[in-house]
């Protein structure tokens, strides 16, 4: 490494100059970030120790040569345009600000980098510094949860659908049924009326009609039963998942929420033995999600109350998860109706959250309750089978 | 067993329970076009109320019960019946049910779980179905009703003499262990079959054993 | 057809009727730390051929076999029909309520749907064969 150094100094300033810039370079090969010195064609000068880690190049095939070699298309293209324009007109697209752009290794792998960038002031010639670093981690991240929240979208529309159709069923069979039956009395009844010759004929004409009257009846009812069928299909995908570490991820999916931000969650996880628990992953956060939607909806009014979340082993076999808010509460004429499909005292609510909250975790062999709160508020506890514990011995 | 009275006509009704209307009132009327008596309840409560203690065991009939109406469930009145000893078969007709439900439902006795809309035949012929088991346990019970009269209706003697009968043992000796004349034997014995109603030994057998 | 009098062994027997070799794999190992016998069989038919002793026993079924449906319940009900009472647990890759409650008249003691939940079946195989344990005795 070379670092600029004014030639006409004193023998003492030598000796100073030569200890400074030693310690500069343990600096620099000490950085945790990338960093790269070029002057103002963009010709790499320095090439710190994390930054020949980062692009497995080591210095000496990088310095002398320009730093295009590092980018990847389209920046590679615009660099010299980049430079040029600065020198220029001094207007910097990116000096003092970072930004995420791509790079490139030596291997050819393209991978994202947060880059900062600084002009080198008083120095003998132009030179601009760049710290760099790898952000392929947080962008990974970033694209998991967006991916996730899909997944937990897509899942909530089929479930979602899966609950109305359960509570649609129950409001169309009804009149359906009867319907179908009124039809099948009314064709009893008239074959048993007198058999006027004339009119048997006519009799025999509504009578079939009738008939088709309860078979279409029939029909729609099967229809809405193959509907639900269908949801109900999408059987679960369970595999072992350790339970808080799906509360936190839900927790951070439910931030989508802004509102979860001033209200903040304190949580109180069980951690002996390790909740490992053989779950449907996204239905689980599914559940979570809701109640922490329903606390925050029903603290409203205080806007800096905390949800809590908590969770415990009741027993070998089962664990308890309650998401406890000091929200306004259930009143106890709405209790009968809470987990029915529809019920909703919300404006824009839909009424399907606990219903399909409760259906998936009973299709889990656990159970989904509501208490009330300690002072105010509520509590909704699930509980959810672990994995299987077997008496070694019969009896 | 030719001197038994005929019993008399077991009066069935069907009891409805359902909390919807049209449906409460088409199947009333798909009932009645096929001649079924039928009587009909907006809820389970309003059924367990007009039958409120003893009479409950004694209807004669089936019932037709929905699952999901508001106050007490189709599944919670099963459960009051069983604790009742309301021995009427249980058909479940549900616009709203799911495989758990029914098995649930069929583990606690019911004898069938259809769900709406049916096809009216079906339905008809599971109502039919009940009415017969229905029958068939009245005739049960009242059979032993008769029975446990008929031998309440003889005497310490006449007891001991048909214990022995039944064992197969001869009147003489029985005659003998009771330290009686034959003679005597064999008047408790004819009293024995008089009051028992049966004209042999086999029947009178038959008739000890039921229980 | 199996029969009823033979020797009493101690160990119960879990038979297992599923014509995937995967579930029978799953459910034996499932069941193993029961300390039961498990046999398994592929169809009705080798079930049916089966010489049955008068151990303790259980029979968990596949309610539609060889993707035929019903033909596991169709095997209970023959059973029943020949005065063979053995407390069975339909298993149902697919189901829906008729079918549930056909296995429930031809007196299965719990239709379960797949995929079940491991210990609740455990549990479901254990009481019942604790509870035919003691009856089979005599
Ligand atoms: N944490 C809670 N505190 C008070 N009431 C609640 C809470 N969670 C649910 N509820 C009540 O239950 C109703 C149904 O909830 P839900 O099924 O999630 O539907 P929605 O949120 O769309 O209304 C709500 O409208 C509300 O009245
Ligand atoms: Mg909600």
């Amino acid at each position: 490494m070379t670092f600029p150094i004014k030639k006409n100094l004193q023998a003492n300033h030598t000796q100073e100059i030569t200890d400074a810039n030693a310690q500069l370079k343990a600096l620099l090969n000490a950085a945790v970030d990338a960093i790269i010195i070029i002057d103002h064609l963009g010709c790499i000068e320095l090439f710190n120790a994390a930054a020949q880690k980062m692009f497995g190049y080591p210095s000496s095939e990088v310095v002398g040569n320009n730093i295009r070699m590092l980018m990847p298309e389209p920046y590679r293209r615009e660099h010299d345009k980049y430079l040029s324009n600065y020198m220029e007109t001094k207007n910097a697209k990116i000096i003092g600000t970072g930004r995420e752009v791509k790079a490139c290794k030596k291997n050819g792998e393209i991978f994202p980098i947060e880059l900062s960038v600084g002009e080198v002031l008083e120095s003998s010639h132009k030179q601009f510094v760049g710290i760099i670093r790898d952000i392929s981690e947080q962008v990974k991240a970033r694209s998991d949860a967006i991916a996730n929240r899909e997944r937990l979208a897509h899942v909530t529309r089929l479930s979602t659908m899966g609950e109305m159709a359960a509570g649609i069923a129950h409001e169309i069979n009804q009149p359906l049924s009867a319907i179908s039956s009124y039809a099948q009395a009314c064709k009893n009844m008239l074959e048993r009326s007198s058999n006027v010759p004339d009119t048997i004929a006519q009799q025999q004409k509504l009578s079939i009609t009738l008939e088709k009257i309860s078979s279409q009846a029939r029909r729609a009812g099967e229809v809405i039963r193959r509907l639900r069928g269908f949801v109900k299909k999408r059987t679960a995908e369970r595999e072992y998942v350790d339970l808080n570490v799906l509360i936190k991820d839900s927790i951070e999916l439910a931030k989508v929420d802004t509102r979860l931000l001033d209200h903040g969650i304190s949580l109180s996880l069980t951690a002996s033995p390790a909740p490992l628990l053989l779950i449907d992953e996204i239905q689980i956060q599914q559940v979570l999600f809701n109640l922490i939607r329903n606390a925050i909806d029903a603290m409203e009014d205080q806007p800096t109350d905390q949800v809590n979340i908590s969770s415990k082993w009741i027993d070998a076999q089962y664990i308890e998860v309650s998401v406890t808010d000091t929200g306004y509460g259930v009143s106890k004429e709405n209790l009968v109706h809470l987990f029915h499909p529809f019920f909703t005292t919300k404006e824009t609510g839909m009424g399907m959250g606990l219903p399909i909250c409760q259906s998936i975790i009973q299709s889990h062999g656990g159970e989904l309750r509501h208490r009330a709160g300690i002072d105010k508020g509520s509590v909704f506890s699930f509980t959810l089978p672990a994995k299987s514990i077997v008496k070694n011995k019969l009896g | 067993m030719k001197r038994n009275a005929t019993p008399p006509v077991l009066k069935q009704v069907v009891h409805i329970i359902d909390d919807d209307e049209a449906v409460l009132d088409s199947l009333s009327m798909l009932l009645d076009s096929v001649g079924i008596k039928n009587a009909i309840y907006s809820n389970a409560q309003t059924f367990l109320d007009t039958h409120q203690g003893e009479s409950i065991r004694a209807l004669a009939g089936c019932i037709v019960l929905d699952v999901r109406m508001p106050g007490m469930s189709g599944m919670e009145c099963q459960q009051q019946l069983e604790q009742l000893k309301c021995s009427l078969p249980v058909i479940f007709i549900t616009g709203h049910g799911d495989v758990p439900m029914a098995v649930e439902a069929m583990k606690k006795g019911a004898i069938e779980f259809i769900q709406k809309p049916f096809r009216e035949q079906e339905l008809l012929d599971c109502i039919q179905h009940a009415l017969e088991l229905n029958k068939a346990e009245h005739e049960r019970a009242s059979r032993l009703l008769d029975i446990d009269k008929r031998r309440k209706s003889l005497t310490k003697r006449e007891k001991e003499v048909m214990q022995r009968v039944i064992a197969g043992q001869a009147n003489k000796v029985i005659a003998c262990d009771l330290n009686l004349s034959q003679r005597t034997i064999e008047i408790h014995r004819s009293n024995v079959m008089d009051k028992m109603q049966v004209n042999s030994l086999a029947e009178l057998v038959t008739l000890a054993l039921i229980k | 057809m199996p029969s009823k009098n033979a020797i009493n062994s101690n160990q119960p027997v879990v038979y297992i009727v599923d014509h995937h070799k995967s579930v029978l794999l799953a459910l034996s190992a499932l069941l193993a730390p029961l300390n039961v016998s498990i046999k398994c069989f592929t169809s009705a038919e080798l079930f049916l051929n089966h010489k049955m002793n008068n151990e303790a026993a259980c029979l968990i079924l596949e309610a539609h076999l060889q993707e035929k449906r019903e033909s596991g319940i169709e095997l209970l009900e023959t059973l029943v029909r020949q005065g063979f009472h053995i407390p069975t647990i339909v298993l149902a890759s697919s189901s829906d309520i008729p079918t549930a409650v056909r296995a429930m008249r031809a007196s299965a003691i719990d239709f379960i749907e797949k995929p079940y939940i491991e210990h609740l079946l455990v549990q479901k195989v254990a009481e019942i064969l604790h509870q035919s344990a003691p009856t089979q005795m005599n």
